[in-house]
């Protein structure tokens, strides 16, 4: 047993040291994904398996659970009795121990105490440009199975007794697109283990082993306590949503993601029953990936400041049928994880709404991202590179979404225009918000931007990828959707072409203008009830056109129906 | 007799430092006026000086330290701004990074913007990232848009156009016409200000400046103006970000420079302080009522940053790193949903301040607990000046404690452990996170509250020394003392290194130079006394972000290969590993021209009144310094009183007007030939 203000200095130290492996990490890899995206995540674990630190809010959420199991996973590969100091162990399927999908490569390094005894774990994830595969960076939605997105790694010693372990290193390097990139990547990556390895052990130095094991349990439980409390402020119920995903990027079905929330006393239960079966594409989400999404809603709606780690998963139940677009199971494809995640955050959030009304938030304007690929007429060599838009933030029950940013699991920062024009041979035109494009509401939905481009290169090719193309993103307690996303080749030219699904492998010309438009994000509440001032405000900004204006001063000026509506 | 003068200004009270030639240093301080920032601090300098017998025309030197740029950023005060830009890409204020300021609280909005949307306008032009122009300026659509900002009524425009850094001509056709058509707005083009390629940090900084030049501009002509009517003869310095001065007359032409004015002095006169010690690296550890700041310093000199957040935007300006976190005296302890004591970041700040200052407060701070503890006193500080209310202090810190279960004394402590470990997450986010060891590194104490907890941090994570100065709450006002003229001058260009380059990587460098010296001569700076330092930003090819290093004088090919290897061995030290095979590219290049000016020798306080210790013992008190031990009574000495080669052992308290230092047991404190107090651990 510790005194709690041992736990919160504990707490606060051994979070200093998952910032600093953060912050190594960043620093020292190659991947654009890791350095600009920080798409990347470091952990402290107890000697269970269970995570205890992560940093702070720097980390993208979907890693928030991506590296559960990546612990268990090595202890069931080599027993305790083979994890020896110096050691460190990679891995990165997500059927054994890996992260969420393949380019996500974890590294695991055991702590050992002053005792000499294994006490806890350091890991991290980088998500890795390339891992080899049918398609450049492991991207493309139509591939079938894991097989074809890329070299899958069982837990795999990739440092022994302090030495890294070069063939390993050159069995990964050899199979990627940009093996260079691959060696630099791993090689910070153990940096930032062995940073973790030094500030735990000043810990342990510092408050002995049984201190420090006692406060790790303590900070589970604080976790767990803070959470359980603020659910047993809230009315038992139970609550539902539906949505769906465009399709599947192969087919034109639309794809269901359905979920039950059932709270009750101090817990909560998710039950994703009636969701599609897993696709035959890219799009599927495994469990990690679904439980990250949950628990960053949880957070959000919940108690934003909660400390991620282990102990506010007891609390959470989730439920997902096996063999489900949320929990698929092996080979289904997972690269493109985020279309299921993105819409996964959205029923939750929707359910949820019925809980914590003063809290919720409508559905978000998702992403649309872009791949091309070609050879750069400056260079002569084969060049590609990804962006993906932010749509509009879903309105919340106190204030307008915001415009193009990331809500829920995902979202990485934008490349600056001037790096992207200097890197690849493209053109943009422009950059801006989709004027119009929030849903309207008490509070409304923030905007989509719009992109457009021209690309220079020979052998031109796009691929997209996104959400809410067709199935736009709804409003909330009667608040409109937003404005769906979309891509137009060539727009208000005479070969214009609207792209309202993913396309892989579309050739470009020179002279093609491709224009990325992101959705708007879903409004809250009565439009009527919006402040007049709000709606002068959006005409004199621009964030809405003068027909809206117009439609709404129109609506407000007719006596309301006796029943609300409900959306 | 000739002087030198620091004016430093902070949120409570204005700072003065007068120091004479012989090293002799004398302080004062007022109140801050905030109605009228630059007449209540000159009606406090010209008292200061009849008070002192001090003809304003004997002050050959002074410089001012100026928190008027980031007040006027923080407090939204700035001028009615607009921007313009290239056609497209109005919204590069609004979609910025298209991140939330937290990725999870969706109360915390994204900052408004400095400029609204509809003051943000685009104009028809494009220039390509090798400079060539796509598209020609088209004056008569930009005469269009510049009347429509006359009719909005704005006071300073900025200039951002796509690459420009390549190629700054059009920029420079509409500055011109922007003249012309609005002749009295301030004026700002963003290849001046940063010329450098990522566009919205340039936008941003662009903005930034153009926001807080005409209030720097009015408020330092007033400064000056006030000083010439004092008569003093010699030019208004302004301490900058960067940890040097600039003459004041045209500082407001780069105002953007000026934002971290204040911190930066401090960190100086850290550094100062670390240098007089013999320590080339320290931290310094500023803690006031509401913050702490802590900044790295290596081989004597502060650690810089390029880019930082300035309530919440991405300023790009050649600032000292400062980490700073919301921790001082008056921050406030609280315990959190999950039931534990957390402390800070908000403040009960100076109103109404502590529970201890009896204006009021009644929510538990951390002076409240040193306080309680009789780490503080508990009749009174700043020499009498300002009582305490022991028993206020013991009612708030009471009240936590029973909703803990623990008792006050014991709340107390718990308090200055948490905040403690926050200022500790804080020293490890400047070294650890940076790639150094702060072990090798003394901690320099300053600020109010500094000396107070310096000990205990340093201990817990195994400093080795800690140096209290002989002011620690007037260090900032120092530091603007011992300054040097020094500006930055940067450019982007890309180049791969190599020696087929060498003469383009040189021609940047010495254009650079030209640009510096060139600044220097219009300031009439003396150039004999100058030099220059060179910095080149590397990466290998495919990386997305840069290591500065150091460049070398690039005088034929063979150079580029030692500038090659310290990019080489800084990659290294600090990832783990370089790669010799890869292309190696610079993105930017980075001049900072410095012009030293002479110091004196030493600098002391005053002449020392004592020659005994115990002359110095005012009193002795119980002291908590652990829960399990109980109180210890421990001598309490008035730091003026204790004579030079003196040897303190803990426990022991040690109090001065500006602050108070404590001296936990098994540790010892030794008074230095300059009055500085060097505590050894261990």
């Amino acid at each position: 047993m510790v005194d709690p203000t041992t736990v919160q200095v504990i707490m606060s130290r051994l979070q200093s040291v998952a910032q600093e492996m953060f912050a190594t990490l960043v620093r020292a890899s190659y991947s654009a994904n890791i350095k600009e995206r920080m798409d990347c995540s470091c952990a402290v674990f107890n000697r269970r398996g269970e995570v205890i630190a992560m940093p702070g809010e720097s980390a993208i959420p979907i890693h928030l659970s991506s590296l559960d199991g990546v612990v268990e996973a090595t202890l069931s590969a080599f027993g305790e009795h083979d994890i020896l100091p110096g050691d460190m162990f990679i891995a990165n399927d997500p059927y054994g121990g890996g992260g969420s999908h393949l380019n996500d490569l974890t590294v695991v390094a055991p702590v050992f105490g002053t005792s000499g005894n294994l006490v806890s774990f350091v890991t991290n994830l980088a998500h890795h440009s390339d891992i080899g595969g049918a398609a450049v960076g492991g991207r493309a939605v139509h591939l079938a199975t894991i097989f074809e997105e890329g070299l899958r790694i069982p837990p795999t010693r990739i440092m022994r007794g302090g030495v890294p372990q070069q063939d390993v290193i050159q069995l990964v390097a050899l199979n990627s697109r940009l093996p260079q990139d691959r060696i630099g990547d791993l090689r910070a990556q153990l940096a930032s283990n062995s940073v973790g390895l030094r500030g735990l052990s000043e810990i342990y130095e510092r408050f002995g082993e049984d201190t420090v094991r006692a406060a790790m349990d303590g900070i589970l439980d604080y976790s767990e306590r803070r959470l359980r409390s603020a659910l047993r402020t809230l009315p038992d119920g139970m609550y539902s949503a539906v949505d769906y995903v465009d399709d599947d990027g192969v087919g034109d079905e639309p794809m269901r993601i359905q979920v039950a929330v059932t709270k009750s006393g101090d817990s909560l239960k998710f039950d994703f029953s009636g969701t599609s079966q897993q696709a035959n594409s890219a799009i599927n989400s495994p469990l990690q990936a679904t439980r990250a999404t949950v628990l960053c809603v949880v957070k959000s709606l919940l108690d934003p400041d909660l400390p991620p780690n282990a102990g506010i998963r007891r609390p959470i139940s989730i439920s997902a049928p096996l063999g489900s677009l949320v929990n698929c199971t092996a080979p289904a494809a997972v690269g493109e994880r985020m279309v299921a995640c993105w819409i996964v955050g959205d029923v939750v959030a929707g359910a949820l709404a019925e809980l914590v009304p003063g809290e919720s938030a409508a559905a978000y304007g998702g992403q649309l991202g872009y791949g091309v690929g070609c050879i750069d007429v400056r260079t002569r060599q084969y060049s590609v590179e990804y962006q993906a838009f932010a749509g509009g933030h879903g309105a919340t029950s106190f204030a307008d979404g915001m415009d193009s940013v990331a809500q829920w699991a995902s979202g990485a920062p934008n490349a600056p225009i001037e790096a992207d024009e200097i890197a690849f041979p493209i053109i943009i035109h422009r950059y801006e918000l989709r004027d119009g494009s929030g849903g309207l509401g008490q509070y409304r939905g923030g905007l989509g931007v719009r992109r457009s481009f021209s690309v220079y290169g020979e052998a031109t090719m796009l691929a997209t990828v996104g959400v809410r193309m067709r199935v736009p993103p709804p409003g909330l307690f009667g608040g409109e959707k937003g404005l769906p996303a979309c891509v137009v080749i060539n727009p208000g030219a005479d070969g214009e072409v609207r792209l309202t699904r993913m396309v892989t492998d579309y050739p470009l010309h020179p002279s093609d203008v491709v224009e990325v438009q992101s959705a708007g994000g879903g409004g809250w509440g009565d439009s009527r009830k919006r402040d007049p001032e709000a709606i002068r405000q959006d005409l004199h900004e621009g964030k809405i056109l003068p027909e809206q204006a117009e439609n709404w001063l129109r609506s407000v000026s007719v006596p309301e129906p006796a029943k609300p509506i409900v959306g | 007799m000739a002087y030198r003068l620091g004016i430093d200004i902070g949120g409570t009270f204005a700072d003065f430092a007068l120091l004479s030639n012989d090293g002799e240093l004398r302080t004062f301080k007022v109140p801050t006026r905030s109605e009228d920032l630059a007449g209540g601090c000159l009606a406090g300098l010209a008292e200061f000086l009849a008070d002192q017998a001090v003809e304003p025309s004997a002050i050959l030197y002074w410089a001012h330290g100026t928190t008027v740029a980031m007040n006027a950023i923080l407090e939204r005060k700035g001028a009615r701004t607009a921007l313009l830009v290239t056609e497209g890409f109005r919204d590069v204020l609004q979609i910025r990074r298209q991140l939330k300021p937290d990725r999870y609280d969706l109360h915390r909005a994204k900052p408004e913007s400095l400029v609204p949307r509809s003051r943000c306008l685009e104009i028809r032009e494009r220039v390509l990232f090798d400079g060539t122009v796509r598209v020609p300026l088209d004056r008569e659509h930009l005469e269009r848009q510049v009347a429509r900002l006359d009719a909005e009524g704005v006071e300073a425009v900025a200039i951002c156009l796509l690459h420009s850094y390549a190629n700054h001509q059009h920029e420079d056709e509409v500055r011109e016409l922007v003249r012309q058509m609005l002749p009295v707005a301030y004026i700002t083009v963003s290849h001046e200000v940063l010329p450098e390629f990522r566009e919205y940090p340039r936008a941003a900084t662009t903005v930034a400046n153009a926001y807080v030049g005409p209030s720097l501009s009015r408020y330092l002509g007033r400064f000056a103006e006030g000083g010439r009517e004092m008569g003093i003869e010699s030019p208004l310095t302004v301490f900058q970000s960067n940890g040097g001065i600039t003459p004041a007359t045209g500082a407001d032409r780069l105002a953007v420079n000026m934002l971290y004015s204040g911190p930066a002095a401090g960190v100086e006169g850290a550094a100062y302080v670390a240098g007089v010690t013999g320590h080339e690296r320290a931290i310094s550890f500023d803690m006031g009522g509401t913050s702490c700041d802590v900044c790295l310093i290596q081989g004597g000199r502060p650690m810089l940053a390029q880019e930082k957040e300035v309530a919440g935007f991405p300023i790009r300006s050649t600032r000292v790193d400062v980490h700073s976190i919301g921790a001082g005296g008056g921050s406030i302890a609280w315990m959190n949903a999950g039931g534990l004591l957390e402390v800070g970041p908000d403040s009960a700040g100076s109103n109404p301040g502590p529970a201890a200052y009896g204006r009021g407060g009644a929510r538990p701070t951390v002076t409240d607990a040193n306080v309680v503890l009789g780490r503080l006193n508990g009749r009174a500080l700043l020499d009498g000046r300002l009582s305490i209310d022991l028993d206020a202090a013991r009612a708030a810190i009471g009240g936590l404690a029973r909703r803990l279960g623990l008792t006050p004394e014991e709340t107390a402590l718990a308090i200055l452990r948490v905040v403690n470990t926050n200022m500790i997450g804080a020293i490890r986010v400047v070294s650890v996170e940076r790639g150094v060891d702060y072990r090798d590194c003394v901690l320099i104490a300053f600020g109010g509250a500094g000396p107070l907890h310096a000990v205990e941090v340093a201990r817990e994570m195994g400093f080795r020394r800690v140096i209290v100065p002989l002011a620690p709450g007037i260090l900032c006002a120092l530091g603007l003392l011992l300054a040097d003229y020094r500006r930055d001058f940067t450019r982007t260009r890309m180049l791969t290194v190599g020696r087929e380059t060498w003469k383009e990587i040189a021609g940047t460098f010495a254009d650079l130079e030209r640009q510096a010296r060139s600044w220097a001569q219009g300031q009439s700076i003396p150039l004999d006394s100058s030099e220059v330092f060179r910095y080149a930003y590397l990466r290998h090819r495919g990386q997305s972000h840069e290591l500065r290093v150091t460049a070398p004088a690039i005088r034929q090919a063979s150079h580029v290969d030692e500038l090659l290897e310290t990019f080489h061995k800084t990659h290294t030290s600090a990832y783990g590993y370089s790669d010799p095979n890869a292309q190696v590219q610079i993105t930017n290049f980075h001049v900072a021209f410095v012009s030293r000016l002479p110091r004196p020798p030493t600098v002391s306080l005053h002449k020392r009144r004592s020659t005994h210790l115990s002359d110095a013992l005012v009193a002795r008190r119980d002291v908590w310094l652990q829960a399990t031990s109980g109180p210890v009574l421990a001598p309490v000495l008035r730091r003026e009183l204790i004579p030079a080669g003196s040897t303190i052992h803990g426990p022991a308290i040690i109090e001065q007007l500006d602050s108070t230092t404590v001296v936990p047991a098994e540790t010892q404190a030794n008074v230095d030939e300059h009055g500085n107090l060097i505590i050894s651990l261990t």
